[in-house]
């Protein structure tokens, strides 16, 4: 009941803020006859999210000068498309970052991995769109667009135990995860994982019970990270893990025979050998972290 | 349930499409039908693997509205996939007006569930599945999020997001020198709300967030029925160890502040500078605990027998945790920039934990001095962990089909655990500080030939300590792709990458070799057909010593996976005829072999420009070598009807 009234207050606060802020001016702009000659894409264009960019007061041809700079020159040239600016490539990505750049932490980011490799806003989007632009105007739906340069991840999930997919991925439904779930394609460092809008792990993002903070942490979670267990792509192993044996994840850190990593050695009685003690995590069940037991049995 | 799923259809459908009784245009999209599943084999495995079941499905729904010109909003898309016989259903709303506002809705149940034959099953053997470690959850995910847009330099946002996560499962709890079998029900709430501005000043932009975070998390346990005699069948010291009764609750409530800055903006015409920090400021977790047990159990840290314990804990950790990065991206010349920052990390916890367990009714390994014994323990912990990157990369574009890299980072890390006192099983290596630098070179390029696109980067990573064994003090990654594409007509693709991760110190002799490449092959021969054929080959193969627990002896861990995979597909679109079909075979050959094979097939048939039937099929067969009993085939077939716009 608490979480009801606190979604209707939010909504209640949103729903004020919207009018507090309507009316708010459009900047001129200077008119241009683009449609006179590129009629069909201008027809298109009115179903493309960039149509009313400028505001709905802008003037004809607006959105076109705001990318297409040299309009008027081009215009007076009779069409002369050497005269026209068409964005593309590395130098066409300065056009859209002027809109699109740096709003958070999972935005555009001019300098990502993508960018540095040749991979600019035009090979993934098609800016104009075409009559039923789909999400972002993409030029593929959903995933397609990322397996068909990364067949490598792809194939990944072609393994038997993945996150529930996206039927572009491999996975069932058309209401699985999405590579973008967890990537900005747009974004930079290694594998340009997303971050919480509290800067945690993108994984924290779902599995919520595993956030912590515990009195009691599981080492690998401060030394390491998930992927020090598990293969989040996709695994051959149960429970994604990155070994066919739970006890073959554990004892690889928890075997202490240098005496100068941190990972202490379990103490005899555990007989690998016993269908008991194969799965470590059947007493050490809360593996990720407890704030009431010492060694992780809950 | 199956009426309930599709009547949300039905609503998402009514609630969707309603928007479009004033709107300019209207383009939507929509596939509703039923679902069918026949699976033979190992059902619980079919359903870890893909969560599908039979019911009506709303396969996908998009609309999208243009408001027009008059209308409250410029854009309002609604998409929803899943809605039903799936184990994730999505709904999305997005509604915006230029220079005004930017509204998002999303909401996603997915279903979570586990059931593995061999894990955690002692009782394996016995022919008893699946493991006693399962779970049948839900997980419910709200988010909402507002920018207002009024122009100018201040540009409001408000979010919030609710994320519940329940259901039963089932756990295991070592007690008395034996493990029992636990049906547990968790119930977890995490709700958080966000305020925050974007920021515009000349050429810099600003965002900044605060949120606040809370959860409410409650775990049920009790022991399972008929699972009194637990998972060790030896008597200890001459006692079947058994348990008539095992009950417990926990409840764990959770707070986290957090703020999130980032700010990027130009310095000079060709320096961008761009900042960003994030800090959840004193995280709590607050959990109390407490159970109680009857029965037959041995505690040799006692030295005694006891016929049951009552034990309340209560433990409370907090964290403060943030992440500072400043950068700046020099265009040097127009062929030349220069990328060099520094991101500092640091995660600080303290927590304390006070547990007090009442064994009831204890006698000696002789069976004398009988007397309940009050057991407190009493635990502090703390663990600091920072990492400091310094990191350089520099590229070059000489040419407008030549981009050159070449990068340096250099990370240091250092980390310092206090355990308490119970955390320790043998005395080394629970606690301390530890400290490692990792100096990495990467260098790469990437060419852009028209037709012909080719790309190669490696990279080594030195590092001067590791800190848990399998920290590599060497890494050696190479990878190269190559694309052809011919028009729309042809496109050949293949990746490769070959990793290696050493650390030869003795007693740890960490050698692992990834080897994983993978090729693909588009053909469009006519705008009606196109054809996919792809391989892929995931080899991969590590060994590092380990001590086995049950004698100390050394011997290495030795881990093997050598995975294959083929696969072909066909679409063929005839007037108002679709038929697409594929099929893959992934195989197995490391430490855990198996087979995984799939094939499916959609056919499509308009019978108005607007209005059509499809139906889909996908045969799944999965075997293991090793285990049969996770065996199962499965063929899912479903038919819809599909509703499309002009």
């Amino acid at each position: 009941m608490r979480s009801f009234a606190n979604t209707v207050a939010t909504l209640g606060i949103l729903a004020l803020l919207v009018p507090a802020v309507i009316g708010a001016a459009n900047q001129e702009q200077e008119a241009l006859p683009c449609a006179d000659c590129h009629d069909t894409v201008a027809a298109d264009f009115q179903s493309n999210p960039h149509a009313l960019a400028l505001g709905r007061d802008a003037a004809a041809g607006a959105v076109c000068a705001s990318c297409h700079a040299g309009g008027k020159e081009h215009v007076d040239a009779g069409g002369d498309a050497a005269l026209i600016r068409i964005p593309k490539g590395a130098g066409g990505a300065t056009a859209c970052l002027s809109c699109h750049g740096g709003k958070s932490h999972n935005d555009i980011e001019p300098k990502g991995v993508h960018a540095t490799a040749g991979v600019t806003c035009d090979t993934c989007h098609s800016i104009h769109g075409a009559k039923r632009p789909g999400p972002a105007l993409l030029k593929a739906p959903d995933s397609e667009l990322c397996v068909s340069c990364h067949p490598d991840v792809r194939n990944a999930f072609r393994k038997p135990n993945t996150h529930r997919m996206h039927q572009s991925v491999g996975g069932t439904s058309k209401a699985g995860m999405q590579c973008y779930s967890c990537h900005n394609p747009h974004g930079r460092g290694d594998g340009n994982l997303k971050q919480t809008a509290a800067g945690e792990p993108v994984c924290l993002s779902c599995h919520t019970e595993k956030r912590g903070p515990f009195v009691f942490t599981h080492g690998a979670l401060v030394a390491g990270t998930c992927q020090s267990c598990h293969d989040t792509h996709g695994s051959a192993n149960p429970m994604m893990l990155t070994r066919a044996a739970v006890s073959q994840v554990c004892l690889e850190c928890h075997s202490n025979i240098t005496g100068t990593t941190l990972g202490s050695q379990p103490p005899s009685l555990h007989d690998l050998r016993s269908p008991r003690y194969q799965n470590c995590t059947t007493c050490h069940t809360a593996i990720h972290g407890s704030n009431v037991s010492p060694r992780l049995f809950r | 349930m199956k009426k309930r799923a599709f009547s949300v259809a039905l609503v998402l459908t009514a609630v969707a499409f309603a928007p479009c009784l004033q709107a300019q245009s209207v383009q939507f999209d929509l596939g509703l039908g039923y679902q069918w599943l026949d699976v033979s084999g190992n059902q619980d495995m079919y359903r870890t693997h893909t969560g599908d079941k039979d019911g009506f499905l709303l396969d996908s729904l998009s609309v999208t509205v243009a408001g027009g010109k008059d209308g409250m909003f410029d854009r309002l898309r609604v998409e929803a996939a899943g809605i039903g016989a799936s184990s994730d259903n999505r709904f999305r709303v997005q509604i915006d007006r230029s220079r005004l506002f930017n509204f998002q809705l999303s909401y996603s149940r997915a279903d979570v569930f586990t059931a593995f034959p061999g894990y955690a099953n002692p009782f394996l053997a016995s022919g008893l599945i699946p493991g006693q470690h399962t779970i049948d959850r839900r997980r419910d995910a709200l988010d909402l999020d507002l920018q207002l847009l009024p122009g100018g330099m201040f540009s409001p946002i408000v979010g919030y997001s609710r994320y519940h996560y329940w259901g039963p499962g089932r756990t295991t709890f070592p007690f008395g020198q034996d493990e029992f079998a636990l049906n547990t029900e968790l119930d977890e709430t995490v709700s958080e709300y966000r305020v925050g501005a974007g920021l515009a000043f000349g050429t810099w932009r600003a965002t900044v967030l605060q949120g606040w975070r809370s959860s409410d998390s409650s775990f049920d346990y009790a022991l399972v029925p008929g699972a009194t005699g637990g998972n060790n069948a030896q008597p200890v010291l001459g006692t079947n160890v058994a348990a008539g009764q095992l009950a417990g609750h926990s409840r764990t409530i959770g707070s986290a502040p957090f703020t999130n800055v980032l700010v990027n903006g130009r310095l000079f015409d060709r320096v961008r500078i761009v900042g960003s920090y994030a800090r959840t400021n004193g995280t709590e977790a607050d959990t109390d605990e407490t159970f109680t047990a009857t029965g037959q159990f041995v505690s040799f840290a006692l030295g005694r027998f006891f016929q049951g314990a009552s034990d309340v804990a209560s433990g409370s950790a907090k964290a403060t945790n943030w992440r500072g990065n400043a950068r700046a991206e020099v265009d040097i010349t127009s062929w030349l920039e220069l990328i060099a920052g520094f991101t500092s990390t640091r995660r600080e916890l303290d927590g304390d934990a006070l547990l007090r367990t009442t064994y009831l009714s204890t006698t000696n390994f002789s069976g004398l001095d009988p007397k309940n014994i009050t057991a407190l323990l009493s635990a502090a912990t703390a663990w600091d962990r920072g990492e400091d990157v310094s990191e350089a990369k520099l590229v070059a574009r000489p040419v407008a089909w030549l981009s050159l890299w070449v990068a340096g980072a250099w990370i240091d890390q250092d980390l310092t655990i206090v355990p308490a006192a119970a955390e320790i099983v043998v005395p080394g290596g629970q606690g301390g500080t530890f400290k490692r630098s990792i100096d990495r070179l990467s260098a790469g390029a990437d060419l852009n030939l028209g037709p012909v696109t080719l790309g190669a980067d490696y990279l080594n990573d030195d590092a001067d300590a590791a800190v848990v064994r399998t920290d590599y003090l060497d890494r050696d990654r190479l990878r190269a792709r190559a694309t052809v594409k011919i028009g729309s007509f042809l496109k050949v693709l293949g990746t490769g990458e070959w990793v290696n991760l050493k650390n030869p110190t003795a007693g740890i002799q960490y050698d692992a070799d990834v080897t994983h490449w993978a090729a693909g092959l588009d053909v469009t021969p006519i705008q009606a057909l196109t054809i996919h054929g792809g391989y892929d080959s995931y080899e991969s193969n590590s060994q590092v010593l380990i001590r086995l627990p049950q004698d100390f002896s050394t011997e290495p861990s030795i881990y093997a996976e050598d995975g294959e995979n083929v696969e072909g597909s066909a679409s063929l679109k005839l007037g108002r005829f679709l038929v697409e079909a594929g099929a893959n075979q992934y195989t197995n050959r490391g430490d855990l072999p198996f087979d995984l094979n799939r094939t499916y097939a959609r056919i499509d048939i308009g019978i108005t420009a607007e209005l059509g039937v499809y139906g889909q099929y996908e045969k799944r067969e999965y075997t293991e070598k090793a285990l049969s009993a996770a065996d199962y085939s499965a063929d899912r077939y479903g038919l819809f009807v599909r509703w499309t716009s002009k």
